[in-house]
């Protein structure tokens, strides 16, 4: 085999490599590289992530290197089959064989551990970096507050500034450090970083970031909450005071019935990309988007884009890049779900191979093969 | 063996016996002191087996006294003082019906009553609530001669404020020539109890100076406590006490929470010179009431010693105020190992709200977990809650699996039922489990049973089996409709898309309908495009609540179906005027117990829309 690929390699490169790597997306490609008696699907995939790599380092020992994207591809397969063994393969030939450094393929190590459940393994590859940028310390930094490591969380925020004067923090790196300090209730420090959003850095704060300042300095001061509540939400974007300030009123300042909420920039921006993927494959399987419920006066294909990332599509998404295949999906959703999303659910059962139960605010829909328990009544 | 460390023998002193009985806990250990007393013959021995009556009639152990019993009932004794020691057994014990029995005994046998006998039998018709038997009694006493003894007076007084018969008592406590202070605590209690404040405080502000004592002043304070206006005068009496306790201050701060007024509260609660477990309970469930988590938690945190009650209250005070995590947390903290707190019924319903609201099916499982681990039965509110838990976490399989296995079900656990199949569409099965009920259960259905089962036909799009419930309520079960209920016939005539027959209907109600009945008429209207009913509909509404977005939507909406988009703009300029904001889609899903949250994105910004017409004021120009 490596003779064979070595002979090989004085013809061609990537051709080859592309020909190793694509076959790992077809449905029956375990088979081709090698019979499994495992009828576990994590199994079947894991193994597939250790020939994979197998197969790259035969390559790699005759100077044929991977393409980046292909190995993004292979995290992100370990992280959908939630395979830790696999991902320790993976970095284990980044280390071994990376040609050059790239921040982005460490930016996703740092992902996959995380998604895998290993934050300190994700903490470790973010101290071995040799240089970082944004993307990376937000996801250390929610990592951490996520981890219930609040204060780990607030001291890589303070050296981010530090160790890189040209890394400026984004609307993600506050969300994350706010949080971080209405955990461990230093008001402090988190009034400071909240002044400095938009003084130092020119970022308006979100609802967000309002909430955990305006929840922290309650937490802190019973007398001067309400008061220091509502000078803070009067900073809030305008769409958001009304609805915020009838909470103040009731005395209850809530982000929303959840308060663990993952931020990771990275994960939604492939939550959206599968979105644009899954909403092609739909309609290579009769989906039309029901451009009826854009309920405004666009043409089509800007009433398509409006249809498009509704947030139980998200949620969706989301779901199915982080899950492994056949898990059933629960999703919550707080209005009543349309009938475009209704129609594009349904579809995507079909080749997704998977029970989506959706909750609306009137009664639960369970899509399947197609088919929704509403039967098409709701 | 307790017997195998003393040597008895027939020739020793039974003392040593009588020693050891006393100390007994067990069936297998009285039955070794019956063999023995057996062996040495001091079974027949009147005057050992009484002392040893005495012993072991008032013991915690169950077993003890029954052999106390068994000895009593073995020898014919004829001293009150036996009689009235085994009365005492029954009436303070389990079993207070026998006691009464026991007193009917005592005078076919002509045994000599005395004050204690009617005051244990009375004991025993006041736990329960034998009326009757009691006023027999009653009669009894005064025949014999008891009707002026002062303890006695003061028993038939406990007796009928324990039955409910406030009045009775207080003609009891009239009738008493030199009143004590337990003849006062007695009466102001009962008037406390039956909720007439007022009364007591009457009979309180009689009562003679020298006969207060704290009983009496917290007896009325806790009084005030149960009136919706009761704080002011609470506050009064709880300056004016010459001394409190700790009870004082309890239910001063358990006053001051529930009346809302935290700052007083506190304020007590950092003077009071000693607290307890409900000083800080009060504090905990007081600013959750508030919607202060915040200070509730902080209270919560600097408690020195925990109860299941302040757990409950802090679970109960994040549920109420939208903290459901934070809810189970403190769930979860209550079964670490640090923790020696176990979780009763409260909690786990609290918990099982929690879960449910979260649609977190995991956290249901792990409860439902726990409570079969620790023998908790779902044949009362936590098998109600379960279903519901499974049905809205999205599992209705499981919903059906924990109703079935219930033995005993209640009619709340039928409509728990009923209702989750209903909102998963199961709409046959919530109506075969309704025929179910119809057919021949002891259960009657009450007004909730329809509400789901209506539901059901409504998400089901059972229209004439809804038509059919709704006159089987009315006719069969003579319930009278009401307006969650004509509600239902709204949305179900609506849904199927009969817009004029849900009109009509909503038109002959004869009840006012309220914004939700309207706006699901609009809804459908919207849905099916009907402008000419949903206009009218949509502007009563505006008129009802000009702050509730999803009116607006409606109606803009139904217009931009028909393309009128000039009056689409002018319903969104509206609210812009009025700082109306529509209510963003958002999403959640649960993964490896995380909750994510996505709004809706990539949206078309409203503010590209072309406003020009947003001068044009939609009072002036109407809305069409």
């Amino acid at each position: 085999m490596a003779q064979a690929i070595a002979s090989m390699s004085f013809f061609c490169t990537r051709p080859i490599l592309k020909g190793f790597i694509t076959p790992l997306h077809k449905k029956n490609c375990p088979l081709k590289f090698g019979a499994s008696n495992s009828n576990s699907n994590s199994n079947l995939n894991s193994n597939t992530i250790q020939f994979a790599i197998e197969a790259l380092e035969e390559m790699a020992k005759n100077h044929i290197l991977a393409d980046s994207n292909h190995v993004l591809e292979l995290m992100q397969l370990a992280v959908d089959t939630q395979s830790m063994e696999g991902g320790d393969r993976i970095y284990e030939y980044i280390i071994r064989f990376s040609s050059g450094y790239n921040v982005t393929i460490f930016n996703q190590l740092i992902h996959m551990y995380l998604k895998l459940g290993d934050y300190r393994r994700g903490g470790r590859i973010f101290e071995q970096m040799l240089c970082r940028n944004i993307d990376s310390w937000n996801m250390m930094i929610t990592a951490l507050v996520e981890n219930g490591e609040a204060e780990a969380a607030i001291q890589v925020f303070t050296r981010l500034s530090k160790e890189d004067d040209k890394l400026r923090p984004d609307e993600t790196t506050f969300a994350a450090v706010l949080k971080a300090c209405e955990c461990v209730g230093d008001v402090k420090r988190g009034r400071a970083y909240f002044a400095s959003m938009s003084k130092d850095y020119g970022i308006t704060p979100s609802s967000d970031h309002c909430m955990s300042y305006a929840n922290l300095v309650r937490k802190s001061n019973e007398n001067a909450a309400d008061d220091d509540a509502r000078e803070i939400l009067s900073r809030m974007p305008a769409a958001q005071v009304t609805q915020q300030q009838k909470v103040i009123g009731n005395k209850r300042i809530q982000q929303s019935p959840v308060s663990r909420r993952n931020q990771a920039p990275t994960d939604r921006s492939m939550a959206y990309d599968k979105l644009v993927s899954l909403s092609k494959r739909a309609k290579e399987a009769g989906y039309v988007p029901d451009t009826r419920y854009v309920l405004h006066d666009l043409d089509r294909e800007a009433k398509e884009r409006a249809l498009l990332y509704h947030s139980e599509r998200l949620a969706i998404a989301y779901g199915l890049i982080s899950t492994p295949p056949g898990t059933t999906l629960r999703v919550i959703k707080n209005l009543r779900i349309c009938g475009d999303c209704h129609n594009f659910i349904k579809i995507l059962s079909t080749f997704e191979k998977r029970e989506f139960i959706v909750r609306d605010n009137k009664r639960f829909h369970h899509f399947k093969d197609g088919e929704c328990s509403c039967r098409d009544f709701w | 063996m307790l017997l195998s460390a003393t040597s008895v023998q027939p020739w020793s002193h039974p003392l040593p016996a009588l020693d050891i009985a006393s100390k007994c806990k067990t069936q297998m250990e009285i039955n070794q002191i019956h063999a023995n007393l057996i062996t040495t013959g001091h079974i027949h021995n009147p005057s050992f087996t009484s002392k040893t009556i005495l012993k072991l009639a008032f013991s915690r152990h169950k077993p003890n006294v029954d052999f106390a019993r068994y000895l009593f009932f073995d020898f014919n004794y004829r001293d009150p003082f036996l009689w009235n020691a085994i009365m005492k057994s029954f009436s303070h014990g389990d079993e207070p019906n026998k006691a009464f029995q026991l007193f009917v005994l005592m005078l076919v046998r002509d045994i000599l009553l005395d004050e204690y006998s009617f005051s244990l039998v009375l004991k025993s018709c006041s736990r329960l609530g034998l009326l009757s038997r009691g006023i027999q009694v009653h009669g009894l006493m005064l025949k014999l001669g008891f009707g002026s003894d002062l303890f006695l007076q003061n028993s038939l007084i406990c007796f009928y404020v324990k039955c409910g018969f406030v009045q009775f008592g207080r003609q009891v406590f009239d009738r008493i020539g030199k009143k004590d202070s337990f003849s006062y605590n007695l009466m102001i209690d009962g008037y406390v109890k039956r909720g007439m404040v007022s009364s007591a405080r009457q009979l309180f502000d009689r009562m003679p100076s020298e006969m207060k004592n704290l009983v009496s002043w917290n007896t009325m304070i806790s009084g005030y406590l149960k009136v919706g206006n009761g704080f002011e005068s609470a506050q009064e009496l709880f300056d004016e006490m010459p001394q409190r306790d700790l009870v004082s201050w309890n239910l001063m701060i358990d006053c001051c929470a529930k009346n809302g007024k935290m700052e007083s509260a506190r304020g007590l609660f950092d003077r009071m010179p000693q607290r307890d477990v409900v000083s800080w309970a009060s504090m905990v469930d007081g600013y959750a009431k508030l919607g202060n988590v915040g200070a509730a938690r902080s209270y919560f945190d600097a408690m020195p010693r925990r109860d299941v009650v302040s757990c409950n209250a802090m679970m109960a005070g994040y549920v109420g105020n939208g903290c459901y995590e934070e809810a189970l947390k403190v769930f979860h903290d209550m079964l670490g190992n640090a923790s020696d707190l176990a979780p009763d019924s409260v909690t786990l319903l609290t918990a099982l709200s929690a879960a449910t609201q979260l649609g977190c099916i995991d956290e249901g499982m792990a409860i439902r977990a726990y409570m079969e681990e620790n023998a908790f039965t779902t044949c009362g509110k936590l098998g109600v809650a379960l279903v519901d838990m499974y049905a809205k976490c999205g599992s209705i399989e499981q919903a059906m699996d924990v109703f079935e296995g219930i033995q005993e079900k209640s009619i709340d656990h039928w409509n728990a039922m009923i209702g989750g199949l209903a909102i998963h569409g199961q709409g046959d099965l919530a109506f075969e489990l309704f025929m179910e009920m119809e057919r021949g259960l002891s259960l009657e259905p009450d007004e909730i049973t329809f509400v789901a089962v209506l539901h059901a036909c409504v998400h089901s799009g059972m229209i004439k089996e809804g038509m059919i419930c709704f006159e089987v309520m009315r006719r069969l079960h003579k319930i009278v409709p009401k307006l969650q209920h004509y509600g239902c016939m709204v949305d179900l005539l609506s849904r199927a898309g009969h817009i004029e027959e849900a009109a009509k209907f909503v038109a002959q109600m004869p009840i006012q309908p309220n914004d939700v009945v309207l706006r699901t008429l609009l809804s459908a209207c919207s849905t099916y495009e009907n402008l000419d009913v949903g206009e009218p509909v949509a502007k009563h509404l505006i008129g009802l609540d000009s702050k509730d977005s999803s009116s607006y939507v409606l109606l803009s909406n139904m217009y931009a179906h028909f393309g009128l988009w000039e009056y689409v703009r002018k319903v969104r300029t509206l609210m812009k005027q009025r700082e109306i904001n529509k209510v963003p889609g958002c999403s959640w899903i649960e993964l490896e117990g995380t909750m994510h949250e996505f709004f809706v994105g990539g949206m078309i910004d409203h503010e590209a829309i072309d406003t020009s017409s947003s001068a044009i004021s939609m009072e002036r120009a109407g809305l069409r």
